[in-house]
């Protein structure tokens, strides 16, 4: 946002489904709690922009949090921190000294950092009735008026990002395998294809649904998350060739 | 409108000044007035109007209660009480409404999409306080409240109501306490270092300990809690007692600065809550303006402990109750309320049984008890579906292989550590062993300011503006 020492070239936009994805050579901006076009308001007026930007198809339907997006960008709190990058998240003093104590820490453990989460599954009557219930949402289809909306809001922003020379790429984050073929999740699906198609765009494909473990229907468990890490790289590295 | 947003500043400094040139020093109630009309109308306009009917409401009830006696009188204070409580209820409760009668689909949904009014809660009570202090007028004169002009009276009282440093999130302004205060104010007699005390401290609670730990504990929210290991599910609670703690009490502390600086006081609205060896002097501590409402207005009316042991216990409960669900409308707040209620009672048991000798160590032990069940409880308040509230807790014991966020709780412990500080200086204070931190008071005061300055945390609403 403030410097080119922070800029990347590949972008992830998304929502809290992607926002622990960490890829090499990409920047994640997926924001837990908001939407994706959060992340590609603050793209669009960001001064270096990438030259490819991944976004996440799943959260279509998450609103913007404009208040978010406005304080971010507010002129004078922007230039402030351009001007003074001690005031941005992550260079003030406590952020610095808590990753600083962090590493220094994590130097007298023998032991190395385990790389997954070693998350049971919540398997029991609550979680289930949880998910069942997350079901029944996406069982129903979302209004078409409320999707044509959202997409012609995403387009508006995808025509502007295209116009200064980024590349736009689409990527669906496995879910529960219930929950992916849903009315809800076809219907964004189809939205998106016919809004932005195949032909012109490039997807990364919705791996097999199955294979992937969840916590609560659509967030993946951190073993999950490696995993598809994995796939999206593999997958990338294949398109590149 | 945010304490911390530059409009605001604006409409501070502008209306600082105009209040204080000598020639308007006849008009210094309509500026506050006219500024207090223009902070509520910045975010809800249409609202204004509910505000100034619950102001009109609450001037003719009380002005003509001290026209009238006997039964009539307890007729308009009995209607008034009751029609502030049904405002209350509909505007906030509507939702309950909502799920309750949603089978019948006849019902426009139109009408059941009410906004909430932003501060109902706090001054639909102030107008309930003013109601009953007039008509029992034993704690302050009647016509120390209500003029003999009806005009002053209406302006008063709306001035009472509205007045712009507690109008959206308290502390609950009682009227025999404030109202007396309304004279004219001169800028000489303005308390500065009070003013810049609660000022600073105030906003460095709110701008640097709560807008910063609020980054860290938006994951208890489900689902986001599910991935995090039990020491982070530990500490993010922890965290969240501070971070509400620093929230609402600096948020207090900001209103008391703002009406010093126009001369008007308000007590403290909370008193180190955290340093508690009792859930009894954990609600003598804590949102102060709204314990004492509730005991003043509700649990002595109701009988208090004068009618038995059994009857307080039941007076707690319904108090408590009661208190929780003023929060909000959800269930998880009543429950929320009636744990403490419940806490409340079983201390209350055990203490009139169970004498033990008071040493520095039980009073240790007691205030990380009290500490803990209070933290815990708060999770009732910050996850409001109650099946969350069973998966967090279930989550704290399932997630004991998960790896750590080591980042997260250090950031959780420095964010915190004023809290813990502010309650530990305050511990030495009353042990009398101030002096070492009185000889660096402007030492801390520069660390504030700096930390204000560079270390500020991404704005968020004050969390009691949803109630």
């Amino acid at each position: 946002m403030y410097s080119n020492a922070d800029s990347c070239k590949n972008i992830l936009i998304g929502t809290s489904l992607s926002d622990k994805l960490t890829i090499p050579g990409f920047c994640n901006l997926a924001f837990s709690g908001l939407s994706f076009m959060n992340g590609l308001k603050l793209l669009c007026q960001s001064e270096h922009i990438p030259q490819n930007a991944f976004i996440e198809i799943n959260g279509l339907l998450r609103q913007e949090d404009v208040a978010f997006t406005e304080q971010i960008l507010n002129p004078f709190l922007y230039n402030l921190k351009k001007w003074v990058p001690t005031l941005q998240d992550g260079k003030q003093p406590i952020g610095i000294a808590t990753v600083k104590l962090a590493e220094f820490i994590r130097g007298f453990k023998k032991k190395k950092a385990r790389d997954s989460l070693a998350v049971k599954p919540v398997d029991n009557l609550i979680f289930t009735r949880l998910l069942n219930d997350r079901i029944k949402e996406y069982a129903k289809t979302p209004p078409h008026d409320e999707l044509v909306k959202d997409i012609d809001k995403l387009k508006s922003v995808i025509t502007l990002l295209e116009s200064k020379g980024v590349k736009i790429s689409f990527y669906e984050m496995p879910i529960n395998e219930a929950l992916s073929k849903s009315p809800q999740s076809v219907a964004i699906r189809n939205a998106f294809f016919s809004a932005f198609p195949k032909r012109t765009y490039h997807y990364v494909p919705q791996p097999d649904c199955s294979n992937y473990q969840t916590n609560d229907g659509i967030h993946l468990t951190n073993d999950a998350l490696l995993a598809y890490r994995q796939y999206f790289i593999d997958h990338h590295s294949r398109v590149i060739q | 409108m945010l304490f911390n947003s530059f409009i605001f500043l604006t409409l501070l400094i502008l209306t600082f000044i105009v209040y204080y040139i000598p020639a308007f020093s006849r008009v210094q109630i309509l500026i506050l007035l006219v500024s207090s009309l223009i902070f509520y109308a910045y975010d809800q306009p249409e609202l204004v109007f509910l505000l100034l009917g619950s102001a009109l409401l609450n001037t003719l009830s009380s002005y003509y209660i001290t026209k009238t006696d006997g039964i009539k009188q307890k007729i308009i204070v009995t209607t008034g009480v009751i029609v502030n409580l049904l405002l209350l209820g509909f505007f906030k409760y509507n939702s309950l409404l909502q799920s309750a009668i949603s089978s019948v689909k006849s019902i426009d949904s139109a009408v059941l999409n009410i906004p909430l009014p932003i501060g109902i809660s706090f001054f639909t009570f102030e107008g309930i306080t003013l109601l009953v202090d007039v008509y029992r007028g034993d704690i302050v004169e009647r016509n120390k409240i209500v003029p003999k002009s009806f005009l002053d009276h209406c302006t008063r009282t709306l001035f009472f109501i509205s007045f712009f440093p507690h109008l959206v999130a308290g502390p609950i302004l009682k009227a025999h306490d404030f109202l007396p205060q309304i004279k004219t104010k001169y800028s000489q007699l303005i308390n500065w270092q009070l003013v810049f005390q609660n000022l600073l401290i105030g906003y460095f609670l709110k701008m640097v300990v709560a807008d910063n730990l609020k980054d860290f504990t938006f994951f208890i929210d489900y689902p986001y809690f599910l991935a995090f290991s039990t020491a982070n599910l530990l500490f993010m609670l922890v965290g969240y007692s501070c971070q509400i703690f620093a929230d609402f009490a600096g948020y207090s502390l900001i209103a008391m600065g703002l009406a010093n600086l126009f001369g008007y006081s308000f007590h403290a609205n909370f008193n180190f809550p955290y340093i508690s060896t009792s859930f009894k002097e954990f609600w003598k501590r804590w949102h102060i303006s709204l314990s004492s409402f509730l005991m003043e207005y509700l649990y002595f009316p109701l009988g208090g402990n004068r009618k038995g042991e059994l009857r307080t216990y039941l007076n707690i409960l319904i108090t408590m109750f009661l208190g929780g669900l003023w929060h909000g409308a959800a269930w998880s707040y009543a429950v929320w309320g009636s744990f403490h209620g419940v806490a409340l009672v079983i201390e209350r048991f055990f203490t009139n049984r169970v004498k033990l000798q008071e040493t520095t160590l039980l009073s240790v032990l007691k205030g990380i008890f009290v500490f803990t069940v209070i933290t815990i409880a708060w999770l009732l308040f910050k996850l409001p579906d109650f099946n969350h509230v069973l998966i967090y807790i279930q989550s704290i014991y399932m997630n004991t292989g998960a790896s750590i966020n080591l980042v997260q709780i250090l950031a959780i412990l420095l964010y915190s550590t004023p809290v813990i500080l502010y309650h530990l200086i305050y511990l030495f204070k009353i042990q009398n062993r101030l002096a070492i931190f009185n000889e660096y008071k402007y030492v801390y005061y520069a660390l504030m300011i700096f930390f204000i300055l560079l270390n500020s945390g991404t704005p968020g609403s004050f969390i009691y503006f949803q109630f």
